[in-house]
This record gives C-alpha cells, sequence and structure tokens, in this order.
C-alpha cells in the first residue's frame, strides 16, 4: 500500500545536487541544517520531504521551495538553480540533471552551450580589447581637456573684475545725460500738456456735432498699434525691416479670383498676416522671458528703455535725436559690456560645475560632455547629451540628474509634462562597448524612458582578465 | 463619472409611470371562469385590468403558473394572450437550462376554490417539498409559502401593471374610406382595423403621455415605434431585514433602501453599461446584469428571478408585514418583454443554490491554470517586452500563469490581427511562454472596425450579421477602432460564424496555448447613448435592441466561448473567455470581472461586496482587477490588494495604459516579498479552489461565500461584506485601509463554540461576535481556517500551475473543538472535458475518534492521480498521541504542545486509495 511516488522511486545520494565546495557537510552519519543548527539523520537529506527550514537537507529535490540545486552541467559550468525548478518537468540545466524524476527527457545541450559561451565569451574579450584602448584615449582626451577646461576657467574669473569695473564706469556716463535729458522732457511735457488742453477743447466741439466719429477714428489707430508692437520687436530681434515687418502693398490679384471671392478673402489674408506675425512674436516674447529669468532684471530692463527709445525715436523731431542717440550708443555699450558680464558669470559657473561633476576614474567620462548621441526609430530620433539633456525629436525627455551605482546607469528628470502622465523622464543603462552609443530605446512606463548607453569608459581591465583567464581555464 | 451621461428613473417615461403608479386607478384580477389546468398542467387564466377593460377590451393577459420538477420553485409568467401581429413581447432566451421540467399542476388542483374575508377568492399550488403558492384571484397576488411559512408575497402592494402593446394614435383626421380590397396584405388589414379602433374610442390623455412614443436624452433620440410596453410588479420577502444580489452595483452586500425618508438614491437599475470611473456605493449600472434577488433571514434562503433582459429597475424599501414581521418589499420595472417571475423559496441556503443552479446551471469548471495568477496590462508593447515580463517573474521567484495583451496588440484595433511591427511571430512569443506552460490570452471586443479591407468587416457585411439601425442600414457607432459595426449576436447563425473565427487558420497567429478576453461587450458604444447602443437599433426577427440589451454581451461570451472550444477538432480542451458584461446564466460561460475600477483604497475595499454580489447571484468566477485599473497605487496600496486578491476567485493584476508600470517586483522591499509571499499562498491553496469549483457544479453554492451562507442563524453576520469565506474552511478579512496596522476580525459560531486557526501561525481562536483585533503589519493579512474542516495544499513552489500536476498533498487539518474535522479533495487532468465522462477523483477525508480516513466520494469515477501526500498538519489536537499507525506500520510525527499542533512526516499515501491513519 505504500507507495513513493514519482520523485523517490531511486533512492537518492545524499550528495545529489549538492555544490562541490559544500559536498563535505553530506558525507556522514548526520546532516546539520546550515541555518538551524538542527541535525537529521543522513537518511532524511534528498529524501524529498523537508526539514530544515532553510532548505539545506533536499539539495536534489524541490522538496523546500527555498533550496538550491547545483547542476554539473559536464562540458559547460556548473551552476546553482532554485529548488521550485527541480523535478518540474522543465530543463533547466544543459545536463537535465534538474530532471532525474523522469516527468520529462532532457536533452544535453552543454556541449553547444558551451560553444556558445566561447563564441560570447570571445565577442566580449574582443569588445573588451577594443573599449579599453579607446578607454585608454579617453583618459588622454580627459586629461587635454580638463586643462583646457580649467585655463578656460582661470581666464573667465580673470576677465570678471575688468567687465565690472567698464559697466560702473558706463553707468556713471549715462546718468549725467540722462539727467540732461530729463530736463529737456519735462520741458517737452509741458509744452504737451498745453497742446493737448487745446485738442480737448477742440474734441468736445467735435464730438458734440457727431456722435460716433470716435468709434470710427479708433479702428485705425488699434491696427496702428499693432504694427508698432510687430515694428518694435523687430526691432529688437535686430530683423531687417522689409523681412520682418513692413506694410505689404497690395498684391496684383488674378482678376478673376479677385470677382469671385470679393474683398473677404482680402480681409482674411489681412488678418491672417497679421496673425502669423502676433505668432510668431507671441513664440519670440516666450523665448525673450526665458531669457529674461537667466539674465539680471536690470540689464534687460535697459536693453527694453533703450528698444524702446529706438521707437520712441522715430516719432521725435530729428532735432531731438542727437541727444537721444549718444544715450543709446552708451546703452547699447552697457548692453554689450552686460552681455559679457553675463556670459562670463555663467562662463564660470558652467566651467565650476562642469569640474565638479562625477567624471568618473580618471575622468575618462569626461570626453563625453558636449557630445550628444542619436537613435533614430520608427517614430522618432533619440538623442542623449550625457551631463546635460535628453530629446526624443524636440521633446525634452529630462535634464541630467545624477549617476546610478558604479556609473552603471544615468537618469535623466523634468522633462515635458506628460499628457496625463508624469513629466518625462528618462533612465540609461550604462554598459562596456567598444564605441560610444545608444540602442535600444524602450517606454516601459507612459513618458517613462529607457535606453542602453554603450562606451568604453565603462569597460574594465579586470573584467577582461576574469574573461580570459576563464578562456584559458575552458574545460 | 460623469452622472449626466447616464439616465435616471426620471430620465425614462416607463420608470417615471411605473414608479408613480396610481396604485387605485389599476385592478388586476383574473377573469371568473377562466381559470383551468392545461394538458401540460400549467395552471392558466385571463387577466384583464379591472379599471380599464371598458375601454380596451382586447388588452387581455395570459397568466401561467408552473411548478418546476423536483424543486422549490414555483413560475410566474403573465404575457399578452392576443399579441398584436407585427411585434412579439420578447420572452428571454438561452439563459435558462433546457434540462428543466416541470410537474404538472393536477386539474383538481384549482378545483377548490377558497375564500378570504379580506382578500377574496384563492386557490391554493402546492408545489416541491412542503411548499404552496397561493393565487388570490381579485385582485390578483401570489403568496409563497415554505415549511408553512409565508416567504414571498407579489402584487400586495397592488403595482402590477402590464402597458399592452397598441398601434400609435394617429392625430385626429377624417375617416380614412378603408377599402380592404386594395390593401390585400395583412399588415394593411390590420392597421385599418386599428385605425378604426382608434377613432371608435374616445382617445384619452394617457395614451399621449410625454416620452411614451418617443424619448430623447440629450444629444440622442429614441424613436419608441412600438410605445409604451412597459412591466411592473410589487415583490414583498416576508420576515427578513437583508436582501442580497440584483448585480451589478457598487453598494454594500446587504442591498440599501431606495425608498423612504432622508433617501435620495434612484432606484437599483440593470443596465448593462462602460461607465468611466465608476463611483462607489451607488445604485447605478455597471457592466453587467442579474436580475436575481435573495432573502436571507435566520428561518430562510429564498429569492426571486426576474427573467427579463430590457433595462430594469427595482425598487427596495422597508416594511412591516400585516403580523409584524419585518419585510424588504421591492418593486421590479422594466422597460419591455414578458413578465416572467421564479420564486426559489428554499428554505436553506444548499436548498436554495442548488434551486437557483436547476434554473441557470453552475460554474463551467475552470481549467486550473485560470485559477491562477494572471498579469495583465494595457498593453505589453512588443514581444520583447512580453519575454521581459515573464523573465521578470521567475528572476523574483514569483508564480505566474497567465500574460495578457491588451488592444493594442491588433493591427489597428482589427481583432484577429497583429501589430506586426510589435508582435512578428505570435506563435513563437506563445510557444516561448508554452515551454514555460503559460498561457496568453488576447483581446476581442465585438466591435468590428469599418473598413472594406478588413476580413471579418467585409464577410459581415455581405451576410448581412450586423445590428441594424432603426432604418434598416447597418448600425454604426464609434468605438476603439473608430467607425464599428456591431455583430447581432442574438443570432444563433452569426454566433456559429463568430465561434468560427477562433479556427486557427482563421485566427492567424493563434496558438492552442491561446485564450480569450471579451472585453466592452455592454455594448460600448462611444457615440451612443450613455455609451452604449441605441434602443431602437434592430436584432434579428423584428426583436429592437431594448429588448435585449442586458443580454448582448452574454451572447457575445457565448459565441466566443463556443469559438475557443471549437477551433480543436476533439473539442477536449476547456475554454477561458473572460468578459466584462454578463446576465444570469454566464457562470455555465466563463469568468467576468468588475470592469474599470480605480487604484485606490477605497476600491479595494468595494471589491469584496460587489464579489460576494455576483457570487451570491450565481457568479462564482469573478474578480476586481488587482492594483485598480486606473491610477498609481503604491506598494502598500499593492501588497493589500494582492494579498486580497489571492483569496479571490479570478486574480488578475491589471493596469492602464496611462499607469506606471507595477509588475509586482517593481516596488521594491518590503513590497516584493510581501507580493510574492501573497501570490505563492494563492499557488498553495490551487487544491482547495478547485475542489471548491468543483463542488459548485455539484450544489451551486458559491465559491467565495458571505459569512451568513456558512452560518445561516446568526443574526449579526448578515450585512457582514468585509470578511467572507472560501468554500466552507477559511474566513478571509482583508485589509483595505492605508497604515492599517491592526483589524477587528469577526470570527462567526459563537453558538457552537467554533475554533478558527491563523492559517500563518497556526494559533487558535474561538468564535468571537464582538471580533478580536489582530496586528496586520504589512506581510499579513488575517485568514482563518475553520476548526472542524481539512484542507488540502500543495505547498512547493513552482512557476506556474501545470508544473504543481504531479507535486505531493500538505494536508491541513483544524480540528473543532470536539477533535472533528472533514475535507474534500477534486483531481482531474486539469485541462479537458474527460472529467465529464467519469475521468476525475473525488476524495473525501476524514478525522474523528483520533482516525483519520480517506475514502472515495465518487466510486465510479476513473481518474488515478499519483500524487501522494507528504505531510498531515493537525492543529486544535489537544493530547500528544504516542504512536501514528497506517496498516500497523508506525509513522514518524512531531507534537507541539504550546500550539497543539501535530506533524505527521512523509506518510507518502496515495490520495487515490482508501486508507486509514491511527492516533494512539
Amino acid at each position: 500500500t505504500k507507495d513513493s511516488g514519482n520523485n523517490n522511486k531511486n533512492k537518492l545520494s545524499p550528495q545529489f545536487g549538492v555544490p562541490p565546495e559544500k559536498l563535505e557537510y553530506y558525507k556522514g552519519e548526520t546532516f546539520t541544517c546550515f541555518g538551524s543548527g538542527k541535525t537529521i539523520p543522513i537518511d532524511y537529506v534528498n529524501d524529498d520531504y523537508c526539514d530544515c527550514p532553510d532548505g539545506s537537507d533536499e539539495p536534489g529535490t524541490s522538496a523546500c521551495s527555498n533550496g538550491q540545486f547545483y547542476c554539473k552541467n559536464k562540458g559547460y559550468k556548473g551552476q546553482l538553480i532554485s529548488s521550485i525548478l527541480v523535478n518540474d518537468g522543465i530543463c533547466d540545466c544543459c545536463d537535465g540533471s534538474d530532471e532525474q524524476s523522469g516527468l520529462i527527457k532532457c536533452q544535453d545541450s552543454c556541449a553547444e552551450l558551451s560553444k556558445e559561451m566561447r563564441k560570447a565569451r570571445e565577442e566580449a574579450i574582443q569588445k573588451y580589447t577594443t573599449g579599453l584602448k579607446i578607454k585608454e584615449e579617453m583618459i588622454n582626451e580627459a586629461v587635454e581637456i580638463l586643462k583646457t577646461k580649467k585655463e578656460e576657467l582661470e581666464k573667465s574669473r580673470k576677465e570678471h573684475e575688468p567687465l565690472k569695473q567698464t559697466i560702473k564706469e558706463l553707468e556713471v556716463a549715462k546718468e549725467a545725460l540722462e539727467a540732461k535729458k530729463k530736463e529737456r522732457e519735462e520741458q517737452l511735457e509741458a509744452e504737451r500738456k498745453l497742446k493737448e488742453q487745446i485738442e480737448r477743447q477742440q474734441n468736445e466741439t467735435e464730438q458734440a456735432a457727431n456722435g460716433d466719429t470716435q468709434d470710427k477714428t479708433a479702428q485705425p489707430e488699434e491696427t496702428n498699434t499693432n504694427n508698432r508692437t510687430i515694428y518694435f520687436w523687430c526691432r529688437w530681434r535686430n530683423w531687417n525691416d522689409t523681412k520682418c515687418y513692413q506694410p505689404k502693398p497690395k498684391e496684383p490679384e488674378d482678376p478673376q479670383l479677385e470677382e469671385t471671392k470679393n474683398g473677404k478673402i482680402h480681409h482674411r489674408r489681412h488678418l491672417h498676416f497679421i496673425y502669423t506675425h502676433l505668432i510668431i512674436f507671441c513664440f519670440y516674447y516666450f523665448l525673450f522671458c526665458l531669457k529674461i529669468v537667466k539674465a539680471t532684471l536690470l540689464d534687460t530692463l535697459q536693453e527694453m528703455v533703450s528698444a524702446a527709445v529706438d521707437v520712441i525715436s522715430q516719432y521725435l523731431p530729428q532735432s531731438k535725436i542727437s541727444e537721444l542717440s549718444k544715450i543709446e550708443e552708451i546703452d547699447r555699450e552697457l548692453r554689450e559690456k552686460n552681455r559679457q558680464l553675463r556670459d562670463n558669470i555663467e562662463q564660470t559657473e558652467k566651467l565650476e560645475k562642469l569640474l565638479i561633476t562625477d567624471m568618473g576614474p580618471d575622468n575618462v567620462f569626461l570626453p563625453l560632455y558636449g557630445r550628444c548621441f542619436d537613435a533614430p526609430t520608427k517614430d522618432y530620433t533619440y538623442t542623449m547629451c550625457p551631463f546635460e539633456n535628453s530629446k526624443q525629436g524636440h521633446t525634452s525627455l529630462g535634464r541630467f540628474e545624477e549617476w546610478g551605482p558604479n556609473h552603471s546607469s544615468m537618469s535623466f528628470t523634468n522633462g515635458v509634462q506628460c499628457w496625463g502622465g508624469p513629466k518625462r523622464s528618462l533612465k540609461v543603462q550604462v554598459e562596456c562597448g567598444s564605441e560610444n552609443k545608444i540602442y535600444d530605446v524602450q517606454e516601459p512606463s507612459k513618458c517613462e524612458y529607457s535606453m542602453k548607453f554603450s562606451t568604453p569608459a565603462l569597460c574594465d581591465k579586470e573584467h577582461l582578465l576574469v574573461l580570459q583567464l576563464e578562456d584559458d581555464h575552458q574545460f | 463619472v460623469d452622472a449626466s451621461k447616464f439616465k435616471t428613473c426620471n430620465d425614462l417615461s416607463f420608470c417615471r409611470r411605473n414608479r408613480n403608479l396610481d396604485t387605485a386607478a389599476h385592478k388586476y384580477r383574473v377573469v371568473d371562469g377562466t381559470l383551468t389546468v392545461t394538458a401540460a398542467g400549467i395552471v392558466q387564466g385571463d387577466v384583464v385590468d379591472q379599471s380599464t377593460v371598458d375601454l380596451y377590451p382586447e388588452h387581455v393577459l395570459r397568466l401561467e403558473i408552473m411548478a418546476v420538477k423536483g424543486s422549490n420553485i414555483v413560475r410566474m409568467r403573465v404575457n399578452e394572450k392576443n399579441p398584436l401581429p407585427n411585434k412579439k413581447r420578447y420572452q428571454v432566451q438561452d439563459v435558462l437550462l433546457e434540462t428543466i421540467e416541470y410537474e404538472p399542476f393536477s386539474a383538481s388542483s384549482i378545483k377548490q376554490i377558497h375564500t378570504d374575508k379580506q382578500l377574496g377568492q384563492y386557490v391554493d399550488l402546492a408545489f416541491g417539498v412542503n411548499a404552496k403558492a397561493r393565487l388570490y384571484l381579485s385582485p390578483i397576488r401570489l403568496d409563497v409559502f415554505v415549511d408553512g411559512r409565508l416567504a414571498i408575497v407579489a402584487n400586495s402592494k397592488n403595482l402590477f401593471n402590464f402597458e399592452h402593446m397598441r398601434t400609435r394614435p394617429l392625430p385626429p383626421q377624417p375617416i380614412p374610406n378603408p377599402n380592404p380590397m386594395q390593401n390585400p396584405s395583412i399588415e394593411g388589414v390590420d392597421q385599418v382595423e386599428q385605425i378604426e379602433q382608434q377613432v371608435e374610442q374616445p382617445t384619452t390623455t394617457t395614451i399621449v403621455e410625454d416620452g411614451t412614443w418617443e424619448e430623447k436624452f440629450k444629444e440622442h433620440h429614441d424613436s419608441k415605434p412600438h410605445g409604451p410596453m412597459s412591466i411592473g410588479l410589487d415583490i414583498s420577502f416576508i420576515g427578513t431585514t437583508n436582501v442580497y444580489g440584483i448585480p451589478e452595483h457598487s453598494t454594500a452586500l446587504s442591498l440599501r433602501s431606495t425608498k423612504g425618508e432622508n433617501i435620495n438614491e434612484g432606484p437599483y437599475r440593470l443596465y448593462n453599461l462602460d461607465v468611466f470611473e465608476f463611483e462607489l456605493d451607488k445604485t447605478t449600472a455597471l457592466y453587467g446584469s442579474i436580475p436575481f434577488m435573495i432573502s436571507h433571514d435566520q428561518q430562510k434562503t429564498v429569492g426571486v428571478l426576474w427573467l427579463n433582459a430590457a433595462e430594469t429597475f427595482i425598487d427596495i424599501s422597508d416594511g412591516k408585514y400585516e403580523d409584524g414581521q419585518p419585510t424588504k418589499d421591492t418593486h421590479w420595472i422594466s422597460e419591455t418583454g414578458v413578465m416572467d417571475v421564479f420564486f426559489l423559496v428554499g428554505p436553506s441556503v444548499a436548498e436554495f443554490y442548488k434551486q437557483y443552479a436547476v434554473l441557470t446551471g453552475t460554474t463551467a469548471l475552470p481549467q486550473l491554470f485560470a485559477l491562477a495568477y494572471h498579469q495583465c496590462r494595457w498593453n505589453y508593447r512588443d514581444e520583447a517586452d512580453v519575454k521581459a515580463v515573464d523573465q521578470g517573474f521567475d528572476d523574483n521567484s514569483i508564480p505566474y500563469d497567465v500574460l495578457w495583451l491588451d488592444i493594442e496588440h491588433t493591427d489597428g484595433k482589427r481583432y484577429f490581427t497583429w501589430d506586426k511591427s510589435n508582435f512578428p511571430t505570435p506563435e513563437e512569443m506563445q510557444r516561448r511562454l508554452a515551454d514555460k506552460k503559460r498561457k496568453m490570452v488576447t483581446i476581442v471586443d465585438p466591435h468590428i472596425k469599418r473598413d472594406s479591407n478588413y476580413y471579418i468587416h467585409s464577410e459581415a457585411t455581405s451576410k448581412g450579421y450586423y445590428v441594424k439601425n432603426k432604418d434598416g442600414n447597418d448600425y454604426e457607432g464609434w468605438c476603439w477602432p473608430g467607425s464599428s459595426s456591431y455583430l447581432d449576436f442574438t443570432n444563433k447563425e452569426v454566433r456559429d460564424w463568430w465561434a468560427q473565427q477562433f479556427a486557427y487558420d482563421k485566427y492567424q497567429g493563434s496558438t492552442n496555448s491561446l485564450y480569450i478576453w471579451n472585453d466592452m461587450n455592454e455594448p460600448s458604444v462611444f457615440n451612443g447613448p450613455e455609451v452604449s447602443m441605441h434602443k431602437d437599433a434592430l436584432h434579428g426577427g423584428g426583436v429592437e435592441h431594448r429588448d435585449v440589451h442586458n443580454l448582448y454581451g452574454y451572447y457575445y461570451h457565448m459565441a466566443t466561448t463556443q469559438g475557443i472550444i471549437e477551433r480543436n477538432a476533439d473539442k477536449n480542451d476547456r475554454p477561458f473567455v473572460l468578459s466584462r458584461a454578463f446576465f444570469a446564466g454566464t457562470q455555465r460561460i466563463g469568468a467576468i470581472w468588475t470592469g474599470d475600477n480605480a487604484g485606490q483604497w477605497s476600491h479595494l475595499e468595494s471589491a469584496q461586496p460587489m464579489l460576494l454580489s455576483l457570487a451570491v447571484a450565481g457568479l462564482s468566477f469573478t474578480g476586481a482587477d488587482v492594483g485598480g485599473f486606473f491610477g498609481n497605487p503604491d506598494g502598500e496600496l499593492m501588497t493589500r490588494w494582492f494579498q486580497a486578491g489571492a483569496f479571490q476567485p479570478f486574480f488578475r493584476g491589471h493596469a492602464h495604459l496611462d499607469a506606471k508600470r507595477r509588475e509586482p517586483w517593481l516596488f521594491g522591499e518590503p513590497y516584493t516579498s510581501a507580493i510574492r509571499d501573497a501570490i505563492v499562498k494563492r499557488y498553495t491553496y490551487l487544491p482547495l479552489w478547485y475542489t471548491l469549483f468543483h463542488e459548485n457544479s455539484l450544489t451551486g453554492l458559491p465559491v467565495m461565500r458571505p459569512l451568513w451562507v456558512e452560518f445561516p442563524t446568526q443574526q449579526s453576520l448578515f450585512a457582514v461584506d468585509n470578511e467572507f469565506m472560501v468554500g466552507s474552511s477559511l474566513l478571509v478579512r482583508p485589509v483595505t485601509q492605508a497604515g492599517q496596522s491592526s483589524v477587528k476580525v469577526v470570527l462567526p459560531g459563537t453558538e457552537n463554540k467554533q475554533t478558527w486557526f491563523d492559517i500563518d501561525s497556526d494559533k487558535k481562536y474561538f468564535a468571537s461576535e464582538a471580533g478580536v483585533q489582530v496586528d496586520t503589519p504589512l506581510d499579513k493579512m488575517p485568514v482563518y481556517q475553520k476548526g472542524g474542516s481539512i484542507v488540502p495544499r500543495k505547498e512547493r513552489q513552482r512557476r506556474s500551475s501545470p508544473q504543481m500536476k504531479a507535486d505531493p498533498y500538505t494536508l491541513r487539518i483544524a480540528l473543532s473543538d470536539d477533535q472533528k474535522a472533514s475535507g474534500t479533495l477534486y483531481t482531474d487532468d486539469e485541462s479537458s472535458f474527460n472529467y465529464q465522462k467519469g475521468d476525475y477523483s473525488y476524495r473525501q477525508f476524514e478525522f474523528a475518534a483520533n482516525q483519520l480516513t480517506n475514502t472515495n466520494l465518487a466510486p465510479r469515477s476513473t481518474y488515478q492521480p499519483n500524487n501522494t501526500i507528504e505531510r498531515i498538519v493537525i492543529v486544535g489536537l489537544k493530547q500528544k498521541p504516542s504512536s501514528i499507525t497506517v496498516n500497523n506500520q508506525p509513522l514518524t510525527f512531531e507534537y507541539e504542545k504550546d500550539l497543539e499542533r501535530l506533524t505527521i512526516r512523509k506518510p507518502d499515501l496515495q490520495i487515490k486509495n482508501d486508507w486509514s491513519i491511527k492516533l494512539n
């Protein structure tokens, strides 16, 4: 009546499934569980019943779910697998030793695997050898870059004080001129007010005569403001006038078209023209605003004032221009110097930041700074610029945030907000390769991207040595 | 959810009319002298509305009363005696089992007419065992008794209403000059006659009441060519304070009142709908409908099946019967169809569920893999993704059986096709999974892309298989693929054709390890009224969509399942098809899930009452998406959800397209380990789950059960829905709140000193009505094995369930206080239909008088499993035995006094053999 079931038809040796280094523990009259120190008769080892809480008494069966089985894999390499996989009807070891209960017949695939492994190892050795050579170059390059960058920083720091001094001097000169200008303006203002008073009196009498003229006159003025806004902006962008904005002379229309489509088209075209420019304006204004954030407020104000002056000057009598142009000239110079100062600060900060960024051992990653890598896919081209930013087409996937442990990954965060999702982000897996390139771009979750970056910079000598050693020791 | 998108009772004229029925103005009665017993033994009579009979003498109803053979079930059906020739009322088909037989009433049963002082004349119709239906004639009323107790009363509130079908009244016009000779067609003649009638009759204002002949909701128009045809009936359950069922809704297990003071919730609505981000604790409609209500009290379990597939509303209120007993008064209102009501009067829970099984059948036995863990996401991107997720489970030692692909795997939402750039080698992909004995499930929805290059569409078009719009053209609606049409699955020919599409040579890229998921089958129509189909759309035979709406998804599920069976030449692989929409009887077809829930604690909490409501209405193979479909649950919520899901019948993790990745290992420790433990635990209990599904086919008892099913006399348990039973042996108390470090667990069975054993620690508890407070650190969800039960487990962890097939069992015996226990174990080949021919094994384990025996419960069965028992654990054993023997051979054992736990080491007994073990 006592049938022992299919796992246990032939009694297993206590050493079955034990890795070589632990064999000695399985040879006595009794066995002591590794974890708990509980001692059991040797008969209880590999008897398909789990006695040790750590699973150490059943190396050759599946009785303990937390144990490990050692496949010898003759002709290949020995391997420890989970007890879960033992006698489950699926061949996991290439020698098939995990399926001794006979649920399935396994083919010995160790020789084949060994061949594959050899090939893979040769490729890896090749990869590492090439990679390490390039890595050496990158390290040398890094020394040069570091030297240059340090010099640049030195130079940048030196330029700082003189620039500040020049600006101070220019400001003093400007103040003097402005005081003069202000005096004159007050005079003008008084004149203007007088003129206005007279005009207002005239208007009141006219209004009494005709109620709705005002509405009609308001219209062209508005268009005029529009033009002026665009003009103002054009000037500021230093575009040449024709390209930027000039009220177009009426195009000679096809007479037939003119007839059929009548005046509406013309009106629409006109509006279209304005809207297009307004949209462009808004776009550049947005960029401009972004600039403001970076630039000092004072600097910007100066720019705006001077640009405004440019505009206003068009509507002022010639006599006043010379004085204004002097201020303008100083302003321009101030603007230029401020820009230089800002660039200088930016450059200094950038270099300082660069020099404290983790560039790996021997600064091996430094040559990647300033470079970008592309990976075209079916829908987009992905770009990754180490230490800077990453993109999907034109969409930002985030700026460089930090290295993962041992430079094995880089994360980019705070990309463009996703509709119905998070801000885009990218995780780059870094691995040794014979060249610097990105590949295998994925989006595992919505707007969370991943890619692989192979670089010689991550190849290491020790690993190559191990590979070569293993190769020499080949079975 | 945007509630304004969905109708309330007030938006529907049929519901308004019935809910506000002037009960004084109607009096339906059985016409004197018409009550007869037909040759088939059916009690039959004519019914008219006394108050309008003079106006509409042709409005006569036919009443039928039938008794189901061998069951305490009585059926009352009311239909029009003289239906209009162009439109018959829809009688629900293909839901009731064909095996139902009726016990004929004898001609003498109506001979004796009694008279009640208040209620007038009646006849008593005995049926079943100690059951009786008392039919009052005027007004018509049916009282159903069991064991001499009044259980259910119909029409005591006089809400019986039957809007006889009529021809549309025409606006006043000169009397036509009919010349029948010029209009020889039958329709023509009728038309003329009807017109004459209309002209002759004084038109009353009721006929032209708002919404009777057409109705509008938002931008949608319902043409209602047949006018008003609703039915209504009040049904009172006597002696009860709790009614259950009528899923699918998001309310508590014990149904709430919808009428009375301070109640603002509308009546429960049954109308299958795709509700985006559904809200909790609402009586509004969801994806499926089962018009079956259960009432339970300390004396009896009874219920009503309202067999109608049209839109239905049910009001519930508390009342008092004339003798002072509490009642649950309900009011059933359907837009169209026959009034077809089954009264099931138990009276025990066990008898009650056998009765319901007689009507609608039991759960199709799933393949074992279907009860294991399923991993789904909208969407696994490509074959590499599938491979990586599959490998992720192995790398993290987490078992799973099935990997699912949502709509993105198709070529532009053309089902039965593959997105070739992401899934270039679907067969190989399935084979790779199958190498590890794993399966794949792909989605196939009922909306068909209107693309002339899509073979399904062009064939369906040329064969005329689509549902038509009111004008007779193919119905078009908007769904995932864009412009789509919908097959008429109410038509058997269409179902057969659909089933053929699953043939391996038709469904290119499918293999025999691929199974199917049916979504959106309410049906969901993005631009339709309430995101569904127009009610005036036409199915075959002049049936309007309004007549069959709640059956559409059921028929679709049925056709797909048929296809999955028929694709194999031997038709010997059990199907697995998951559906979102359902109806009474869906249990015979496949599994359902609770639809698009949210990744929130409240939705985890609500999964229990929702699943229990489905369970009591006959659907046992159900689950809620683990993690919640929408949103980004954190590690704690995921862990708690996995723990709960591991003890619910259908166990699938799923996530929305916009949700972050949430495969179990992505949450890090301590979450990953706790999730792994939960899933592994599920696998150890698979023998119990499988046995319970088999037993469902014998008993009809739900697999996941409310406590009252097991403890029917303990009143305090009747409304509990935060705890549940798995079968009769496990009590589960999910943790459903964030940071909940301890929970109170009510332990049932105070009357008989019931013992309970924590399944993790084997710690013993005694029944406690007040509940015991237990610690719930992250890795702990309280589950107890009932004292008196024996549960077979397979405690060896594997990658997926098929690899456990040969593994030995552990018997876990939890003793009652009087040192007894029993349990069962069902096994078969886990995949084919051979069990239906007797190729299965069904064993009973019994512990009594210090002896454990294994006996055969099905002596004629033929399956001979080779599995052994590797371990027997007995908890609650008060005395250490001096020795344990089987056939006088001693067995090795260990006894732990503090836990009262005995472990018998390696008895190595075969489960297929009879044996007994003695504790000496």
